[in-house]
């Protein structure tokens, strides 16, 4: 579960962010966060992650405020960042084993997760190759697959489809289905509003560092009839 | 023109330094930089300043006081070209922003000329300094008239012109004509081969100069046998006609000057005009080999490690597999015991400084004959000025080993775009930049130590002494490491187009090594100072000195602790 409460974060003392945002992902929701560029959304994943401090205000990971225990609310948080370029020097299985180690993975549960992604994403083959040698979808399956190694029970994950092959992004799509079912909490971000509408079981439109809207998509649909989801984004952000 | 000045100003803006983020953190740069000018940057120049002005007087008698001056500025152009050709490289075919520009409708000759511009003024500020100082101490010593003050001020700005175009040329030609280095990593391993090759050479050449000295130096130049100088006047023309201008006020010479440095540029433009779209196309940034261990074999490798272990492993494995990383943080600590051994080869044990300088003007005379021999006699006798000699050099090799790597200065610099992976992971700051300042203690005191016993055994110097030795250096090794890491996570070069400027462009591992100077100084003066008036003993004032360490030690380790970790807290760019 991910609570937000009244977070602001200001850029250079001028730039709001974001901007009192509240709101709670509760266990065995998968909810989307939708916006325009620049509109909040990565900085508020990053606060949600412990990356950035927020001016005002809480964030909590399963009921741990993350500012004050930062170590056990990050233990059960699965990242994915926006860009997968991270350590290329490494191997893609040295790559897994520091995470397994700095998630603290015993050998056995680690060798038995590594394999299982790696058979779903397709990974067998490089795993033992440098990551500078991958193209940026096989990168981006690393990633992934580094951020669910150690079985999180919140998943935090921007853009996570971005370079992904369809096979690997349905595969993506269903883990996230499996994950919420299984009770637990996904939020994603994402700008293709056709994986929000058909994955999510709540949206959060951002604008301007304010949820503009939270709530089902049912919910949203009923104040605009007559309008599909992509017509009500553009009307809701149009000031963007 | 105006695309030019465009494409120069965004080229230089982008490896420009990070700007600080906060009042507290511009004023400890300032401080930094001061405490580089003062520790690094003046006794360069002064000891430039003070060799120009001595070979000039010595030369002043044959009347061929211009020839030293053309000696400094050929050495200087030869050292440009070493530090500039992998800059220029690099700037040229290897910085992120080479898939951007392809694009645009700009001409091959106007995009290596920005990026010529860019690269000569990050790169020459030191080299403009020193030239500057040859100058000064000729212009002083050769009691130069004011107008040539002023023509000598064309050659400071614009001497570097030339050797930074031979190596705009020798990329040009290097990229556009070989196939095998279409990579960065295989053409940052073939240019540090190159490297390490010329300084073997250079090592085994100083190795065979038995007669090495600076009369028979200055007899050489005088007489016009010095074959040094024929090759020079060659390789830079531009050196010579500067000389004759600002010393005779010849404007013949000023034009060969001009024709000279621009004729270099102007051939490096025609030939990126031909060969450079050839050799940009197509490079990639790194390599990986195919490896044929299976999945279930890579997976048994796969053990469970403390966190520690685990990102030291990441720590050394990218150190080692970034050939700019391993070239500066790695093989930078390997560089010092090269020269010992060029010293050594040079059979500095048996020479006094009398053999080096005999005919200095300044040369002591009745001094005891400061060589090894007589050290190791003199040691072994107890002489308290050479046990404190000795006890210097510990200290201030310590220090300054520590401090010529980058593995502390850049240890936050490095991550790059991905730091914020230390920010999200569950492992304490603490933990992660304590195993940080682990490897920056480690490979420097690998090194020192590999030089520093052996040396020990040699020189006979008893077994507690070396045991104490040991501890001091210990600490001394610690303190710049400290110093280092302080000093990057305050100003962290995070947006980085290529390693390189990671490393460079921040100025974090020269403030670090400005401040090891800075308290090898200050040991040494305190030490100095306790024996000469005080008449404090040699073992009082090592363990005077070893306190002094240790509580330095500590002080920067609770401000590390206090700062370093507050500084990755706060820090939001990347």
């Amino acid at each position: 579960m991910i609570e937000i409460q009244n977070v602001t974060k200001t850029f250079n003392n001028d730039v709001v962010a974001v901007n009192n945002l509240s709101l709670t992902v509760n266990n065995g929701e998968i909810v989307g966060f939708v916006g325009p560029n620049g509109a909040g959304k990565t900085t508020t994943l990053k606060m949600m992650t412990g990356i950035l401090k927020p001016d005002q205000g809480s964030v909590y990971i399963n009921g741990t405020d993350i500012q004050k225990k930062p170590l056990a609310a990050k233990q059960d948080i699965g990242y994915i960042a926006d860009s997968p370029d991270m350590f290329l020097r490494l191997k893609g299985i040295e790559f897994l084993n520091l995470i397994s180690d700095i998630y603290k993975i015993p050998t056995a549960v680690r060798r038995e997760r590594i394999e299982t992604f790696a058979k779903r994403f397709e990974l067998t083959d490089v795993l033992g190759e440098k990551m500078q040698g991958y193209s940026h979808g096989m990168r981006q399956k690393m990633m992934v697959t580094a951020a669910l190694v150690h079985n999180p029970s919140v998943w935090i994950l921007d853009e996570p489809l971005i370079g992904l092959d369809p096979k690997s992004a349905h595969n993506l799509k269903q883990m996230m289905r499996e994950h919420a079912n299984a009770g637990n909490s996904v939020l994603f971000s994402t700008h293709v509003l056709e994986v929000a509408e058909k994955l999510c079981d709540k949206i959060i439109i951002i604008n301007h560092g304010v949820a503009i809207f939270y709530g089902t998509l049912e919910e949203l649909t009923t104040q605009y009839p007559d309008k599909d989801f992509e017509e009500i984004f553009l009307e809701m952000t149009k000031d963007a | 023109m105006r695309s030019y000045l465009s494409l120069t100003k965004t080229f230089l803006a982008a490896v420009g330094m990070s700007k600080g983020q906060d009042k507290k953190r511009k004023i400890l740069i300032i401080c930094l930089s001061l405490f580089a000018g003062l520790f690094i940057m003046l006794p360069a120049c002064f000891i430039a300043f003070l060799i120009m002005g001595m070979m000039t007087f010595s030369l002043m008698r044959s009347g061929s006081q211009a020839m030293g001056i053309e000696l400094m500025l050929h050495i200087i152009s030869i050292f440009t070209i070493i530090f500039g050709i992998n800059v220029i490289l690099n700037e040229f075919y290897f910085s992120n922003d080479i898939q951007f520009v392809l694009p645009w409708p700009v001409r091959a000759s106007k995009l290596v000329a920005a990026k010529y511009t860019a690269a000569f003024f990050v790169e020459n500020v030191m080299q403009i300094l020193l030239v500057a100082s040859c100058i000064a101490g000729f212009g002083m010593a050769s009691r130069m008239s004011g107008i040539h003050w002023l023509y000598s001020l064309l050659g400071v700005l614009t001497l570097p012109l030339l050797p930074m175009a031979y190596c705009g040329i020798l990329s040009i030609l290097v990229m556009g004509f070989t196939r095998f280095i279409k990579n960065k990593d295989t053409m940052q391993r073939f240019s540090l081969s190159v490297i390490v090759l010329l300084l073997l050479a250079f090592v085994l050449g100083v190795g065979s100069l038995k007669e090495l000295n600076v009369n028979n130096i200055i007899e050489a130049m005088v007489s016009g046998n010095f074959s040094f100088f024929k090759v020079m006047d060659v390789l830079f023309p531009n050196v010579h006609f500067f000389v004759k201008f600002f010393n005779e006020g010849d404007f013949l010479a000023l034009l060969g000057y001009i024709l000279v440095s621009l004729g270099a540029i102007a051939v490096m433009l025609a030939l990126s005009e031909v060969l450079y779209f050839k050799g940009v196309i197509g490079l990639s940034s790194g390599s990986s080999k195919k490896e044929l261990e299976g999945t279930s074999f890579l997976l048994a490798k796969s053990k469970e490690h403390s966190q520690v272990a685990a990102y030291l492993k990441k720590e050394i494995l990218i150190l080692f597999r970034t050939p700019t990383f391993f070239t500066h943080c790695i093989l930078a600590n390997f560089i010092w015991p090269l020269f010992v051994f060029a010293a050594y080869q040079l059979g500095i044990q048996t020479m006094t400084v009398a053999d080096i300088f005999p005919k200095m003007r300044y040369y002591p005379q009745g001094a005891d004959p400061i060589n090894i021999t007589f050290l190791k006699e003199a040691y072994t006798s107890g002489s308290i000025r050479v046990h404190l000699a000795i006890l210097f050099g510990v200290i201030c090799l310590s220090l300054i080993v520590s401090s010529m790597n980058s593995i502390s200065s850049s240890a936050i610099s490095r991550e790059g775009k991905h730091f914020s992976f230390m920010k999200y992971i569950p492992m304490s700051y603490e933990k992660q930049w304590g195993t940080k300042l682990l490897v920056g203690i480690f490979f420097p005191a690998l090194s020192f130590y590999l030089i520093f016993w052996p040396a020990c055994i040699w020189f006979g110097i008893p077994l507690v002494n070396i045991l104490f030795y040991t501890l001091i250096s210990m600490v001394c090794i610690l303190l710049p490491a400290l110093t280092g890491i302080s000093i990057d996570a305050n100003q962290p070069k995070l947006i980085w187009d290529d390693e390189l400027n990671a490393l460079r462009e921040n100025y974090n591992n020269f403030f670090s090594m400005s401040v090891a100077i800075g308290f090898a100084a200050l040991l040494c003066i305190t030490g100095y100072c306790l024996s000469k008036y005080l008449y404090v003993g040699i073992t009082a004032i090592a363990w005077i000195l070893f306190t002094l360490v240790i509580f330095l030690d500590l002080l920067f380790f609770l401000l590390a602790k206090k700062t370093v970790t507050k500084n990755i807290e706060t820090q939001e760019e990347a």
